[in-house]
């Protein structure tokens, strides 16, 4: 399963190479790519609006398009303002395996963590 | 739940109404009427305790609360301090409270607005969003501050011209609103720019005249070992920051190098630098305060009720000429227009 993350908007620009990360659980140790399959699955990903729109008067809020392919390919761009728990909890983890995988910058803190959402 | 349907309900209903949501609505109904009768019971006591204020003193203590998330996500959180409240050991709290009163003040000694719908509407601003939050935003209903991530941003309410920003938005939506998209989008996020900087240049004391303010968007904003000033530059777009990291300030400063991008709405925050130096650069051409001529040549174009939400720089650009030309004749006019030309959007003064 491959998973790609993209994010854009925001009060604040985002770090390019943060800005479109992905996962391969072929590269990843398998308690890695079991839980990443697992919040796959609790974030109901066929189920949601392939797109959110959000609220009249709106502004400055992040939009995150997940990829997800497996036997297939499902994607959706959810708002940050429509973004319910698994689905937050399903981008964090995919940009903290990106960031395991990712060059150092010079900027990360002691242990290296920052995250954009 | 759109604006549209909020702001009714907090600003109409009477306290008995409100009661009964509280006693038998749903959980989500229940919440509002609890925050609305908490924030009425402010501005009454407001009220009371100051049996005559003329108008621009009452828009300058319009209820306001500022809440914490608490490093959670759920809005609007843990109320931390109101009209009634007094200061906090919060600094993020006191920052966003200055902000938002500031940018009350500004709108109501300048523009004759009463809070950003013009009509008194309880303002609220959650601080400590999330953990690590690289981020501030407008809901349609409030104003949302992370705390930054320490490395590459600080707290974002750092910088007061931020909460200008954010509540500008607001003033937007209820002025006719700009489409998020495109021009209209990155007019929208210039008009947030230009009022959250008049929003600075007006707190600061003594108060920056155009030539003197320095046009910066959340200076101070960048983290430590970041290399750059802010933001966004509105005098020199594009300049703000190159760093390895967060990459070189993408702003354009002219139509040539318009950026064309399906990201960020069609780079509302990326080509808002163009109309952002056409403001600077009225400002700038009027002479003296911001808000004394160019603020109002643009805060007429905003609320003008002919403007299409879906406006283009040219749209836009025209409607600042026919304004300026209203307010302050062919020169007024002459001036804007010069601006904009600068930028490369061209306009007609009218005869």
């Amino acid at each position: 399963m491959k998973v790609t993350l993209t994010q854009s908007g925001g009060f604040a620009p985002l770090p390019p190479a943060l800005a479109t990360v992905a996962v391969d659980s072929a590269d990843l140790e398998p308690a890695d790519a079991a839980h990443l399959a697992g919040l796959v699955d609790a974030a109901h990903l066929d189920t949601r609006p392939r797109v959110s729109a959000a609220p009249p008067g709106a502004a400055d809020y992040r939009t995150s398009t997940l990829t997800v392919t497996d036997r297939r390919t499902v994607v959706v761009e959810v708002t940050e303002l429509d973004a319910d728990p698994a689905f937050r909890e399903l981008v964090a983890e995919v940009k903290r395996l990106a960031r395991t995988r990712a060059p150092k910058t010079g900027h990360e803190p002691e242990g290296g963590d920052h995250d954009v959402v | 739940m759109s604006s549209d349907t909020h702001h009714p309900i907090e600003c109409i209903l009477p306290p008995h109404v409100l009661d009964a949501i509280k006693k038998h609505g749903t959980a989500d109904q229940k919440e509002r009427a609890r925050r609305t009768l908490e924030l009425s019971a402010t501005l009454r006591s407001n009220r009371e305790a100051q049996p005559f204020r003329p108008v621009q003193s009452l828009v300058a203590t319009a209820t306001t609360a500022i809440y914490t998330a608490n490093h959670g996500t759920t809005l609007p959180g843990t109320v931390v301090r109101t009209n009634t409240g007094k200061k906090s050991s919060d600094v993020a709290v006191n920052e966003a409270w200055t902000g938002l009163k500031a940018t009350l003040k500004l709108y109501g000694d300048k523009f004759d607005r009463n809070s950003v719908d013009g009509a008194g509407m309880p303002l609220i601003g959650t601080v400590h969003f999330d953990q690590d939050y690289d981020n501030a935003y407008w809901n349609g209903e409030q104003m949302v501050f992370g705390d930054g991530d320490g490395t590459l941003f600080n707290r974002f309410t750092i910088a007061i011209d931020i909460m200008g920003h954010e509540l500008t938005h607001g003033v937007t939506q209820h002025s006719g609103g700009m489409d998020y998209q495109g021009q209209a989008g990155a007019l929208n996020e210039s008009m947030s720019d230009v009022f959250g900087s008049m929003v600075k240049q007006y707190h600061a004391s003594p108060r920056t005249k155009a030539a003197d303010a320095d046009w910066l968007i959340g200076a101070g904003l960048l983290a430590p070992g970041v290399k750059g000033v802010a933001l966004r530059s509105m005098k020199a777009p594009g300049t703000a920051y190159d760093d390895p990291t967060l990459g070189k300030d993408p702003q354009p400063a002219d139509m040539a190098h318009y950026v064309k991008t399906t990201q960020d709405n069609g780079g509302v925050h990326i080509n808002s630098g163009i109309p952002n130096r056409a403001f600077y650069l009225a400002a700038v051409g009027f002479g003296g305060y911001a808000w004394a001529k160019a603020g109002p040549v643009w805060y007429q174009a905003l609320i003008d009720p002919t403007r299409p939400s879906s406006n283009s720089f040219a749209d836009f650009a025209q409607l600042t000429v026919t304004k300026a030309h209203g307010l302050y004749g062919a020169d007024g006019a002459g001036i804007v227009a010069d601006a904009w030309q600068q930028v490369g959007v061209a306009t007609k003064v009218p005869a």
